[in-house]
């Protein structure tokens, strides 16, 4: 390996890979505000928008909020500014004191209403973003890294190529002391047996077999057709067939390593190594739920090309054919198709990889980043509200 | 009981009721189409709605989406639509604009994979674009009569000015189309004791009282609702919500007499103690160009409703 | 014009390119003839899979056939269901 990985040491003992300054509105009507107060002081403050509009005693409240407060507490970014409606805001105030984060709170009823939010929201955020020092970047060991693994706009080189190759990355990566998360249920399903194999307990690997199995539970419960769904139009046009086609190369980005745990959605891993987490398939969710709960980088795997990148995290995306580097290629940081045309080998992209992982978590901006493609979404699982 | 303004003033469309306002709509059919149809927006001066779905879902999720787009780009105050979409996604760009087609409106098509990428689909959007907002400018408002509108009202919680509202429209010519938050379904025949006909997000209206079905709650009841063809919507939020507008259409907000509303009494549009009447007269003229709180504000949200669980 | 197998137990494999009818496809030294339009990515069957059968794919079954399948012939969603969902 010859990047250095450099970071920023936190004051709870935590590494972060991004400096940002970020606005967290708590109610979808407060995304503009953020956004506008984030555009009238800086633009590479990061503001989020979503759907969330918080209603009472709602399925979803708890997992909504694991949302946003991971993305709040995540060790990428160095300064918050939260907007809410009123006691609203009183929790996650209260994480960012506990994680010694700089934050300051604007909250709609006690400024009286819009016009008076949007002042005080640009004046906080002012004063938030002259007083804040971006920390030097150290050392850090690879233990700082935790790695989101994803797949989107899959096509049937995926398993081949380019997941395969992230997997590699992991594996090097969970060996020398980072971690990994490995996501998206849906496309495990199918996969599921091989993956237990590979728990470090029993009891683990039952874990991964009941996730799936539950997952499995809620859409007959639904009793929905699938058609049209799982495998995606774009996973069909390329040349994906089933679920369990699409799921046994999906779990490539895992590698072959000892997989360590299973995680709720948002839950942060509680050790390093290699862990798989409970998301849906939905691209922006699964790296939602990621980064919440600590990704601090992701690596991004796309056989047809999509541009989305994170509000807070460097994502690294990676093709699965040379035809899409080569058509869209400002969409795509590391081509993978190189294994197909036989120019590279598995190994050597699997280490092209992780070098990039290493060079982007030490400052070298992603091309997602460059363009500001920040999507974020809530994860919603019960959203009749029961 | 009839308003003092007998007219209203409109932007006359071909085929569709009126326009209250004039808008290029681009609309992204997935989440990872927002950022290029927002890049185009701003780039033309047109309108966008920034979302997280159009992939992922499943079975009636897919067909209420598809529906939900194919509504607003229909909806009276959408002068032409530019749809952009990625290729790959669950709620396909090229389906919308067949199903735009098939009700007579050609829309263009945007493909962020087809294009070769980000900076190819912005200019593309831009080139296909602005020559449709520059045919905006020509745009002239001609009086139309109140039986032009379709008001639109959602409920997020009771208030007695409901039934008033909508027998107050309706004696005026209007017609009406109303979604209330699932919580309130036991007292729909109270909020709304007026014959009336049921239907899908995404379905134009022809009774005169409608009541748009699994419209959600919350904000995602203004986008059931203006999928369905409302030039404007009155919108009832409970307490604990802030007033909230839309990005296609005026949404006048009337203030309950509690909790946060007590707070933020410049950000509604109508007070707690205004009557029906008052209500729609503020109604008539937020049609003919008088605009809201919310978008004096430039302030819009969009959630669209939901059935399932994401996959 | 090569085939792509990803493990010795599959009975079908990935089209390297597009390949017509008529083309012959290389797995290793074998030939297959291709009897349908295959293109880049999708899957060839390399033995006759009878209807109902497992089609195995990374060694593992990705779904079972809904027809008859000659050697040569593409294996995608006309004649592939899964096992594991609706």
């Amino acid at each position: 390996m010859t990047t250095e990985l450099l970071g920023y040491l936190r004051p709870n003992g935590s590494w972060g890979f991004r400096d940002h300054v970020l606005v967290v509105p708590l109610h979808s009507a407060l995304c503009d505000v953020a956004e506008e107060s984030a555009l009238a002081v800086d633009p590479d403050i990061v503001s989020l928008r979503h759907d969330w509009d918080n209603p009472a005693g709602h399925g979803d409240a708890e997992r909504a909020h694991r949302v946003l407060h991971g993305f709040a507490t995540n060790a990428n970014v160095g300064a918050v500014l939260v907007l809410g409606l009123g006691p609203d805001t009183h929790s996650l105030a209260a994480a960012l004191t506990a994680n010694s984060t700089e934050h300051a709170v604007v909250r709609l009823d006690e400024a009286g209403g819009f016009a008076r939010m949007r002042a005080m929201a640009e004046e906080e955020l002012r004063r938030l973003h002259a007083a804040h020092v971006t920390p030097e970047r150290q050392p850090a060991p690879w233990s700082a890294l935790c790695l989101g693994l994803e797949c989107g706009g899959s096509d049937a080189f995926s398993g081949i190529t380019a997941n395969p190759a992230l997997g590699v990355a992991s594996d090097l990566l969970v060996e020398g002391g980072g971690t990994s998360i490995l996501a998206e249920t849906t496309e495990l399903l199918g996969a599921e047996h091989l993956l237990a194999q590979r728990a470090v307990t029993a009891e683990i690997g039952q874990q991964i077999i009941d996730m799936v199995r539950r997952f499995e539970r809620d859409v007959a419960r639904h009793g929905v057709d699938l058609i049209g769904s799982q495998p995606a139009p774009g996973n069909i046009v390329g040349g994906l067939s089933t679920i369990e086609e699409k799921s046994l190369g999906a779990a490539r980005k895992g590698g072959t390593g000892p997989i360590s745990g299973v995680l709720d959605f948002a839950e942060p891993p509680s050790t390093t190594g290699l862990f798989i987490m409970d998301t849906p398939g939905q691209d922006i969710e699964q790296m939602s739920g990621m980064v919440a709960a600590g990704a601090n980088i992701v690596g991004f795997t796309t056989g047809r090309g999509t541009p989305t990148g994170s509000p807070i995290a460097p994502c690294l995306k990676i093709s699965t054919n040379s035809d899409v580097a080569q058509r869209l290629p400002d969409l795509i940081d590391i081509n993978a198709g190189t294994i197909i045309d036989g120019s590279a080998t598995l190994e050597e992209v699997g280490a092209q990889i992780l070098e990039a992982v290493i060079a982007a978590a030490s400052g070298r901006l992603t091309k997602s980043e460059l363009r500001r493609n920040r999507e974020f979404a809530i994860s919603r699982v019960r959203p009749m509200g029961v | 009981m009839s308003t003092q303004i007998a007219l209203l003033s409109g932007y006359a469309r071909q085929g569709r009721r009126p326009g209250a306002r004039n808008h290029v709509f681009v609309l992204p059919s997935v989440v990872c189409s927002t950022k290029v149809s927002r890049d185009v927006a701003d780039a033309i001066g047109a309108i966008t709605v920034s979302h997280q779905h159009g992939c992922g879902h499943i079975g009636p999720d897919i067909t209420q989406a598809r529906g939900l787009f194919v509504g607003l780009a229909c909806n009276p105050n959408v002068a032409h639509t530019l749809v952009v979409s990625l290729g790959c996604e669950t709620v396909q760009g090229r389906h919308v604009v067949a199903e735009l087609e098939h009700r007579g409106f050609p829309t263009p098509l945007i493909g962020i994979q087809d294009a070769g990428g980000y900076a190819a689909a912005v200019q593309a959007g831009i080139e296909v674009g602005r020559p449709l907002v520059d045919g905006l400018d020509h745009a002239q408002r001609t009086p139309v009569g109140l039986d032009a509108l379709t008001l639109g009202v959602t409920v997020s919680r009771e208030d007695h000015r409901v039934g008033a509202l909508i027998t107050a429209a309706l004696a005026d010519g209007a017609q009406v189309v109303v979604a209330v938050d699932p919580a309130l379904e036991a007292q729909l025949d109270n909020l709304v004791p007026h014959e009336h006909v049921d239907v899908t997000v995404g379905e134009p209206v022809t009774a005169p009282v409608s009541v748009v079905r699994n419209a959600g709650a919350g904000a995602q009841l203004l986008a059931a609702t203006a999928s369905c063809g409302p030039q404007i919507i009155v919108d009832f939020p409970s307490s604990d919500q802030p007033p909230q507008g839309f990005p296609l259409l005026p949404v006048l907000s009337v203030a309950a007499g509690d909790g946060l509303h007590a707070a933020l009494s410049e950000d509604f549009d109508v007070d707690a103690l205004a009557s029906a009447s008052d209500i729609l007269a503020v109604a008539a003229e937020t049609f003919s160009g008088a605009l809201t709180r919310a978008e004096q504000r430039h302030s819009a949200s969009f959630a669209i409703p939901r059935l399932l669980r994401t996959m | 014009m090569r085939l792509i197998l990803l493990d010795s137990r599959d009975n079908v494999a990935a089209a390297a390119e597009n390949l017509v009818p008529g083309a012959v496809a290389m797995l290793g030294d074998t030939g297959i003839e291709i009897l349908d339009a295959i293109p880049r990515g999708h899957k060839v069957a390399l033995q006759p899979i009878p209807n109902g059968a497992d089609v195995i794919r990374y060694g593992e079954v990705i779904g079972s056939t809904t027809v008859d399948v000659a050697i040569g012939q593409h294996v995608h969603v006309h004649n592939i269901v899964s096992k594991r969902l609706p």
